[in-house]
């Protein structure tokens, strides 16, 4: 029957064996007695040698009684405890997939091995499951075989930012059992007890780290210009050095010292080729360290989609007020046709027929009364994505015209009993942004809700919009890609710089993420591109590698373990009962032996 | 020299006592023979004691207060009654004074006692006691008066220090012929018993020996490393004693003193040893009379 113990420390306690034996061996009687039978025993002389300042062991009832102690003692204290019958082991280990572990890869696969070698009995049987901190990624493994969930270990790829480990660790408590053991892997302490009654095993320890911590481009006289912003997360001056690096060329390296918790932004324009081309995408990169996702920048320049425009027709001033106000929003652009727009905006009541097939922005026509009143009552807005946030206090609008609802409409917005904004949705899946007011003898194109409103829709109508784009994106990031859903409509495919591509279903269109790794990737469907973007690692808590500490459960993990697959000696009542017993028997007999010492008394001259 | 010796009157106090003790048991006067002047014990001669000795005829000289009148009545022979002889018994005591009968308190204390009984007993019976200390080769001549008054352990001071260890030498002794010869020994020393014994009964001598023995000596519980000090030369020796070795010390103890009896018995000596941690009286009747070293 397998054994072992609850509390292997308490083995040391076995060292009183030697030194109980030393003493015995070492104990000098100088108990001096006077002998009138000297003679006598000078005649055994051989049997009595004489002379040794080392004793040799005497194997008095003491000496063993002690012995006797040493041991029990050190039985109890050790707590040996038996497998159970039957007993499984049930172990699930939790790997931090956060980005920062990369860092402390090898570590922490080492503290896998370890923990397992530690708590496993190869006697028993054993239920093992190995789970990253990402709730939503499939089980590394579960299994019987510790060869091969050390084997999966290689599957694991700790990219995600700070995330709620609670879900995991939930799910590997569901897998082991109320009784079993749950590790959790990370690179530092965690403040909060962990769910799941989990135990920590922290392998990280404080390392420097200088990383590109985020970026912008943009546009300016005409030039594409990033701004990358390079953050030094230590405590202790570094230095690195950077340069840029296109599809041909790339910079000279360029020192960079940062002072402690330094944070700097550089910028510069995209560069251009040998050829006098400027570059559509470049990397910048840093000198590399222990944590490489923040040691280059991918970065792309940016064309959002276009949305086109049909300006209201005929040069009324409300026609006139609303065609200026609509054009001002960046990245739309007016077409004459209404076969080519994607939003139409008109003046009600309108010439034209209100089409269901095009989004449409309409505001009505001034009143034709004179000074017609103000509208009163209170205005409320309902809750919607283009209404949230927005303060309409300041809106005053007068009497006036009033399209016709339909049952498709829902109003944002109310003053009293009369709508002010609705929004409607047509058999065609169009919105149509109903306002009823006019921008002539209402304070609309005054108010900052209004043109909010009319971005915030104009942004939906582009983000619906089927037609490519290029972006930057951070790692990971949630992908909204607009694209043809029609039922013969081919998956979208995931292309990445030194990566096979990636099917993605139509279906799970809508979970699609930027990649996990920096680099630059397109999106297509079928032969059409829909998206050219770059992503980049911009997690600053995850790149801060200072407050990283090692630390470690594993002995209340290893005690936790013992206690579910073992049971403890039945009999320590007797071998305690032994102890006290030894205990005595050795005082008394030592205590005999000292009233035996007879004193020494003066000798007749 | 320990405080007892130093104490005459705790040595009158012993004295005191040992005259009780004298009064009941005694030396074994009368499995003797005595030559010498007259006094309570049958001589070896004809004399005036009551016990009657034997018959024989009326030789002239003889005295007429003798002739046995009932007879010369029967037969007309003049026939002597014979009585035999009252002499004082002749007593050499020889009192072993090495240090080792010193060496522990309780064996101290029985020397001490049995030397005084061994004086007293001897006096109470008119005895004419000489009384020698002896220690290795030496010895001395003690009077009866320094014994009674507790000054004899003066004499212990002019012992030379030297050959302590050596075993009595008795030969030396002037030893009286057709004495009683009492010995108070512990008889530790590695000599043979036969040199001692013959002594004791050399020169129609009769030998008693009291060998006092205490229970360090006897069965001394030694488990370990001991320092021991000699109790003759005072040197220091370290021994290491383990339990067998213990057995074997206490059969080679036991078997010094068989050889001893063995000797003893065969020269006819008494040797009865006395167990200090005993009362003195138990002690004595426990071997003394068994071995005829003393009388109820």
């Amino acid at each position: 029957m397998p054994i072992t113990f609850s509390n292997p420390a308490a083995l040391w306690a076995l060292l009183g064996i030697p030194i109980v034996i030393a003493i015995h061996f070492l104990q000098r009687r100088s108990r001096r007695v006077v002998s009138t039978t000297l003679f006598l025993l000078q005649q055994m002389r051989r049997e009595s040698e004489t002379g040794n300042r080392i004793d040799r062991l005497r194997v008095s009832i003491p000496f063993w009684m002690q012995l006797l102690a040493v041991l029990v003692l050190t039985w109890l204290l050790a707590g040996p405890r038996w497998m159970k019958k039957d007993a499984v082991q049930r172990i699930a280990i939790v790997l931090d997939s956060s980005a920062s572990m990369s860092a402390f890869r090898e570590p922490a696969l080492e503290a896998v091995v370890t923990s397992l070698d530690s708590l496993l009995n190869p006697l028993s049987r054993a239920e093992l499951s190995l789970l990253s901190s990402d709730a939503e990624a499939p089980p590394l493994y579960h299994g019987t075989s510790s060869v091969e969930l050390r084997a999966a270990l290689s599957h694991w790829q700790p990219l995600l930012g700070v995330h709620d480990f609670s879900p995991s660790l939930r799910s590997a408590r569901s897998l082991v059992g109320e009784k079993g053991v749950v590790l959790l892997i990370t690179d530092h302490a965690i403040a909060e007890r962990p769910a799941s009654d989990a135990k920590v095993i922290s392998i990280g320890e404080a390392k420097a780290n200088v990383g590109w911590a985020g970026v912008t481009v943009e546009r300016k006289d005409g030039q594409w210009i990033w701004r990358a912003v390079v953050r030094n997360y230590s405590n202790k001056p570094q230095q690195r050095g950077w340069l840029a690096r296109t599809d041909k060329a790339k910079t000279e390296p360029t020192p960079l010292v940062m002072e402690p918790r330094e944070t700097r932004t550089l910028s510069g324009p995209f560069p251009t080729d040998p050829s006098g081309v400027v570059a559509t995408r470049m990397t910048l990169e840093l000198t590399a360290d222990d944590f490489t996702l923040d040691d280059t920048l991918p970065l792309i320049q940016p064309q959002p989609k276009v949305i086109t425009l049909l300006p209201p027709k005929g040069k009324s001033a409300s026609n006139e007020a609303l065609r200026d106000f609509v054009s001002r929003y960046d990245d739309v652009s007016e077409v004459e046709d209404a076969t080519t727009a994607d939003i139409v905006s008109l003046i009600w009541p309108s010439s034209l027929a209100l089409p269901d097939d095009r989004h449409a922005v309409i505001f009505t026509a001034p009143p034709k009364a004179e000074n017609p009143t103000y509208l009163t009552g209170r205005i409320v807005a309902e809750s919607h994505v283009l209404t949230d946030g927005l303060n309409w206090q300041g809106l005053l609008v007068r009497e006036g015209i009033e399209i016709p609802a339909s049952p498709q409409d829902r109003v944002l917005l109310w003053q009293g009993e009369r709508p002010l904004i609705s929004l409607r949705s047509t058999p065609q899946d169009k919105l149509q942004l109903l306002c009823h007011f006019d921008l002539i003898s209402s304070n609309a194109r005054k108010l900052p809700a209004i043109a909010i409103l009319l971005h915030r829709f104009f942004e939906g109508v582009r983000l619906a919009k089927v037609a490519p784009e290029s972006a930057n994106f951070d790692l990971r990031q949630r992908l909204i890609v607009a694209h043809t859903t029609k039922p013969a409509a081919p998956d979208l495919i995931l292309e990445r710089d030194n990566a096979s591509p990636q099917t993605i279903p139509l279906a799970q269109a809508r979970l699609l993420r930027a990649p996990l790794q920096p680099g630059f990737f397109t999106i297509k469907q079928g032969d059409t591109r829909l998206l050219t973007a770059a992503a980049h690692f911009a997690d600053a808590r995850e790149a801060d590698l200072s407050d990283a500490a090692p630390f470690s459960e594993l002995s209340q993990a290893k005690a936790t373990h013992l206690e579910a697959v073992h049971e403890a000696d039945p009999a320590w009542r007797l071998w305690l009962l032994i102890l006290l017993a030894a205990l005595l028997v050795s005082w008394w007999f030592s205590r005999e032996r000292v009233a035996q010492d007879h004193p020494l008394p003066s000798v007749p001259s | 020299m320990t405080a007892l010796l130093q104490d005459p009157a705790a040595l009158r106090a012993i004295h005191a006592n040992a005259r009780g003790w004298a009064r009941v048991l005694k030396l074994p006067f009368r499995q003797q023979r005595w030559r010498g002047q007259s006094g309570q014990f049958l001589g070896t001669g004809v004399g005036s004691s009551l016990d009657f000795q034997d018959h024989r005829v009326y030789q002239p000289g003889d005295d007429p207060r003798q002739i046995n009148w009932q007879a010369y009545a029967r037969t007309g022979h003049y026939s002597m009654k014979l009585y035999r002889e009252e002499v004082r018994p002749l007593v050499d005591l020889i009192f072993d004074v090495s240090a080792s009968m010193f060496a522990f308190p309780a064996k101290e204390q029985r020397t001490l006692e049995l030397f005084a009984f061994a004086v007293e007993a001897s006096l109470q019976t008119g005895a004419t006691l000489r009384c020698f200390l002896v220690r290795g080769a030496a010895h001395r001549l003690i009077e009866n008066d320094a014994i009674l008054a507790g000054r004899w352990p003066e004499e212990l001071e002019r012992f030379a220090e030297t050959h302590a260890s050596e075993p009595p030498a008795l030969a030396r002794l002037p030893l009286r012929a057709g004495s009683m010869r009492l010995l108070i020994s512990d008889l530790l020393f590695p000599a043979p018993p036969e040199s001692i014994l013959t002594a004791l009964s050399s020169r129609n001598g009769r030998g008693i020996v009291f060998a006092p023995f205490s229970r360090e000596e006897s069965d001394p519980g030694w488990d370990g490393n001991f320092e021991f000090l000699d109790a003759e030369t005072e040197s220091l020796h370290d021994h290491r004693i383990e339990p067998a070795l213990l057995r074997r010390y206490a059969d080679a103890y036991h078997r010094h003193f068989e050889l001893w009896k063995a000797a003893a018995a065969k020269q006819g000596i008494a040797l009865a040893r006395v167990d200090a941690e005993r009362d003195f009286l138990k002690a004595m009747r426990a071997e003394g009379a068994s071995v005829g070293a003393v009388e109820v």
